[in-house]
């Protein structure tokens, strides 16, 4: 049973009117560690906030547990209740996906947060997504503070001495803070390394419901021994009453995680992209809720009631219903329906929500995680957020369709609201056989979103195998083609040629990018990867998604200017499914030389240039020594040095590379990488090959070539199962010889 | 060798040249287009009667552009080959490409010419076929690709500054069945206007509509832009004119045959 606190909305408002009181955090962790329990421990222990109506008793008089869970699973953040030192404080928990391969998701849940827990497993210690996260958090400047978890494996499973727990306690700290050292810019490192006597570090076991901080045991007068004692002298359950872990993390947060007002001083210059010294970049630096709104939104979800729900952060102003906003970047004017604070998990109604504060919208249906609303009579000044940026590419795809063919709309809305809500999961019907494609960033990813889809709608359905998706490339500079439209008006020549590492970089990083000023643009691409004054000042459209960029060399063409956003739709065209089998282009850079357009606008509509575009694109990627590049994990196993022999033999046996094998405390630590094609069993074979001993984690690494004896073989195998013609494409296919 | 003959069947039901009807009649095969205009639907009916044969072979888009008219070249090869197009056969310059590949390829051919809007819009409304600046088409808009011809809209202005009236062709899309009808294209083009910004609007131009031109149920109607909009037009097809500066008998053309209204045409009148 969970102890509910009542409060007025009214009370809420006089707390969350105050950004002191207010602190906006998040947790984080590597998979396994522990995240889930942790934030269900806070919550039973700091008790469910509830809205107390005035004269009436409360229906809801005491929640299990169970359903408690139920409620914050789907909820997009979850907000406690607590007093310390006499004060009140609200303290919003926005919602952080529990797996690496929701990376995207991390991202945009750290925009709206100013500190986060970062959960490591004390057995473990820090593994790479933990150094992942602890890098966006850095990137965010969002303040990592670290929470050592499942501190009773040392305990009773390794059964450590009080000072081996000690010596474990600084070994993780120090690596902890070597990240920070590592990712953190020069002004903030020195001050953000998490210190453990000025309680910044907090260790217990989430799963027995404990935790301390060191100047927390030391007014207690709590010691480790103490700690061991309960373990062996079995009144465990003793210590959640007397050094409860929702206390000691709580604590943590109000003394460690800066207040809105303070984090937005330093964050907002490292996150919007306006001008500071304008109207709304001086309210943003302050935080102030009488300044113009602005709302950045961390998610989106569907409620089967109200429809969709944005939930993000208030950065400045106050928001009301009935407000005009505008949604810079579905570049849309909407007004506001319902204004909602978060109590627990549930939201409530209210009049008004101001700067610093977690805040769920209805009325804005445009808004997909990542939007940046601002007040409307703002819109001319607004600048977004800077672009999130999202490091995991969608990399599987199944194929979906329902059992019983009426089901068909309900199946498909439902996946359009799933995409809705997590924008790493893309729904794509195939042209050609008219089945639902379902990509996400791995295996496990569309694991969860079928298992979500089937919780949802109850209905059945049949999905293909897991097929891993892989990206066209070129390795050569192609030939200039004259891409002709279907009425032979319309001729544009073409080439491509590969694009430079450093600018896919650029682009993956979101530091060049398509909506962006083509001066700052250009001034980067010259600068940093060493353009051409002249490319990089007519680069038309950058292609975020895949990498890809189109660049204007023309001079005085008549009529290009109408036709150029159909040419740009047209290269967007090519490059979402390529010539030799369709699957995304990436790492391309198309130049459009020349071209004669047709007169009249009848006649250079977008079906004429777009396959003009797609298909001199395509002729020049043939003759550029195009592949396929396939997606590659990074892994990494902790495991006993017995069963060292099984770990190395599986990885190799799947194309794979061992970069280092090294001792790590007992375990051996093994990091290398391997294909995601060859992975779809790897589960079951660590398991065998190590008889379960081995704690493995993946993570999208990068794109490589497919070896080149693999190639035309693979070619042949996507083409067949996309039903098209089972030979090489040629040049000739796309533009016939002159 | 074969041979090609292009051949214009004019805006209204019967408007083919006779001799025409002579080559119909001996041709090896007859291939007709009828996604660049719309005709009368009884056209073909008419066809059949006056010729004799029934065996009319309907080309789509797709066959002319996608396919190059490959079909119709086959049979020109070898015989004689005709291409039935409305109005005038190479107003609609997309079939020159046919041509220029016939004549490529040594097939001999030949164009008989036809009525075209763009000459019967003189005698629909009264003005000057001088007076006329660029043609030009109104396509539907596409945002959602990237496709808003704004350029249209210059293309009147320019023509207003040189004094020119600019006649403007509909869009039509057979495949989709709908053609633009002159209130939507009102509408579009004032949408435009609004997004480009302009300092003087257009909307209070005296423009003529003119629908089903050359057909026994014309219907001519003048008087300013945004008027036009509340306009009953009928069916399609239907064009638009925009005028620049208006002489005194074009002015008078335009209230006589065209219904501008009295002190619109007093207005013209006075500002000489």
């Amino acid at each position: 049973m969970v102890r509910i606190i009542e409060k007025r909305i009214s009370e809420m408002l006089d707390i969350v009117k105050n950004p002191k009181q207010v602190r906006n955090v998040g947790t984080l962790a590597h998979v396994d560690h522990g995240k889930t329990t942790t934030m269900d421990s806070l919550l039973m222990g700091a008790g469910l906030l509830s809205p107390k109506v005035a004269g009436k008793a409360l229906a809801l008089d005491y929640v299990e547990i169970e359903q408690l869970r139920q409620m914050t699973i789907k909820a997009a953040n979850v907000s406690l209740y607590y007093e310390y030192e006499g004060k009140p404080y609200v303290i919003n928990f926005v919602d952080t996906p529990g797996h690496i391969d929701f990376t995207g998701h991390v991202t945009r849940s750290l925009r709206v947060m100013d500190g986060a827990i970062v959960v490591v497993d004390a057995v473990e210690g820090v593994m790479t997504q933990t150094e992942t996260v602890v890098r966006q958090a850095l990137e965010e400047r969002v303040r990592p503070l670290l929470y050592i978890n499942k501190v009773d494996r040392l305990i009773k499973e390794l059964k450590l001495s009080p000072s081996e727990i000690q010596q474990r306690f600084i070994q993780i700290i120090k690596e902890f803070n070597q990240l920070i050292e590592l990712y953190g810019e020069p002004d903030i490192k020195d001050k953000w390394k998490v210190d453990p006597a000025k309680g910044q570090v907090a260790f217990g076991s989430a799963l027995h419901k404990w935790g301390l901080t060191i100047p927390q045991a030391q007014r207690l007068g709590f010691k480790f021994s103490n700690i061991v004692d309960a373990y062996e002298k079995g009144y465990v359950d003793e210590l959640a009453q007397e050094i409860p872990l929702y206390k000691a993390i709580l604590e943590m947060i109000i003394q460690h995680v800066p207040d809105p007002a303070t984090a937005q001083k330093y964050r907002i210059p490292k996150l919007w992209k306006g001008k500071l010294d304008s109207e709304i970049g001086k309210a943003l630096l302050e935080c102030d809720a009488n300044g113009p709104t602005v709302i950045c939104i961390s998610k989106v979800t569907v409620d089967p009631h109200a429809g969709l729900v944005a939930t993000g952060r208030i950065f400045s102003g106050t928001v009301r219903p009935g407000d005009e906003v505008y949604l810079v970047s579905a570049k849309t004017t909407r007004r506001v329906l319902q204004v909602s604070l978060y109590m627990g998990p549930t939201r409530q109604v209210v009049d008004y929500m101001p700067a610093g504060n977690i805040v769920a919208l209805l009325g804005v249906d445009e808004a997909r995680a990542g939007e940046t609303i601002v007040d409307a009579k703002f819109k001319d000044q607004a600048a977004p957020f800077e672009r999130l940026r999202y490091v995991t590419d969608a990399v599987v795809t199944i194929a979906i369709e329902p059992k019983h063919s009426s089901d068909l709309p309900k199946l498909v809305e439902a996946l359009k609201e799933l995409a809705i809500e997590d924008p790493t999961l893309q729904v794509r019907i195939n042209p050609e056989t008219g089945e639902y494609l379902l990509s996400g960033v791995g295996f496990l990813h569309l694991e969860i979103a079928l298992w979500l889809l089937k919780e949802r709608t109850k209905l059945e359905f049949v999905t293909s195998p897991p097929q891993v998706r892989y990206r066209e490339t070129i390795r050569d500079v192609g030939k200039v083609f004259e891409g002709k439209s279907p009425n032979k008006h319309n001729k544009l020549y073409i080439s491509v040629e590969p694009l430079d590492e450093t600018t896919i970089k650029l682009i993956q990083e979101g530091k060049v990018y398509d909506d962006q000023d083509t001066h700052e643009r250009a001034k980067i691409l010259r600068e940093v990867a060493g353009w051409d004054a002249d490319e990089a000042r007519n680069v038309w459209a950058v292609d975020d998604l895949n990498c890809n960029i189109i660049v204007n060399k023309t001079v005085g063409v008549q009529h290009l200017r109408e036709v150029k956003d159909t040419i740009i739709q047209g290269f967007r065209w090519a490059m979402s499914a390529g010539p030799l089998c369709q699957e995304p282009v990436r790492g391309v850079k198309v130049i459009l030389h020349d071209a004669i357009i047709h007169e009249d606008p009848a006649h250079r509509g977008p079906a004429q240039i777009m396959p003009a575009t797609k298909n001199a694109i395509f002729a020049s990627m043939l003759t550029a020594r195009p592949t396929l590049l396939e997606p590659i994990l990074k892994i990494e196993v902790k495991v006993p040095p017995e069963q060292l022999g099984g770990v190395l033999n599986v990885i190799t046996r799947h194309r794979g590379k061992i970069f280092s094998v090294e001792q790590s405390g007992y375990l051996m630590f093994v990091r290398g990488e391997i294909p995601v094609v060859e992975t779809y069993t790897l589960a079951d074979e660590m398991r065998s090959a190590t008889a379960g001993k081995a704690f493995w984690s993946t993570q999208f690494s990068r794109w490589a070539p497919v070896p080149e004896n693999m190639l035309v073989d693979l070619i042949m195998k996507i083409r067949e199962r996309k039903g098209l013609k089972k030979e090489l494409p040629k040049p000739e296919d796309f533009v016939p010889p002159f | 060798m074969g041979k090609l003959v292009f051949i214009g069947l004019g805006l209204f039901t019967g408007d083919l040249p006779y001799r025409a009807v002579e080559v119909i009649r001996r041709a090896d095969a007859v291939f007709i287009e009828l996604y660049t205009t719309v005709l009368p639907q009884d056209y073909i009916e008419y066809l059949i009667k006056i010729t004799g044969r029934s065996d009319f072979k309907i080309l789509t888009r797709s066959d002319l552009e996608d396919r190059g008219g490959e079909d119709v070249l086959e049979v020109a090869a070898k015989g004689l080959a005709v291409l039935l197009v409305g109005g005038d056969p190479f107003v609609a310059t997309t079939h020159m490409a046919l041509r220029v590949e016939a004549e490529r390829r040594g097939i001999e051919t030949e164009v008989i010419h036809s009525s075209s809007i763009i000459s019967a819009i003189a005698g629909a409304t009264g003005l000057h076929v001088y007076k006329f600046g660029r043609c030009v088409t109104l396509v539907y808009p596409q945002p959602e690709v990237g496709y808003i011809p704004y350029s249209t809209y210059e293309v009147i202005l320019e023509n207003i500054e040189r004094g020119l009236h600019t006649l403007v062709l509909l869009d039509y899309r057979h495949e989709e069945g709908r053609a633009m009808t002159i209130p939507e294209a009102v509408s579009i083009l004032l949408w435009l206007e609004e997004r480009l910004g302009v300092e003087k609007s257009i909307r209070d131009r005296v423009a003529v509509g003119a629908a089903r031109v050359g057909w026994s149920t014309e219907f001519v109607r003048a008087d300013t832009l945004a008027n036009l909009r509340e306009v009953d037009f009928g069916a399609p097809p239907h064009v638009l004119v925009i005028t620049g500066d208006l002489h005194p008998t074009e002015v008078e053309a335009l209230e006589v045959l065209c219904h501008l209204p009295r002190e619109l045409a007093i207005k013209l009148l006075r500002r000489r």
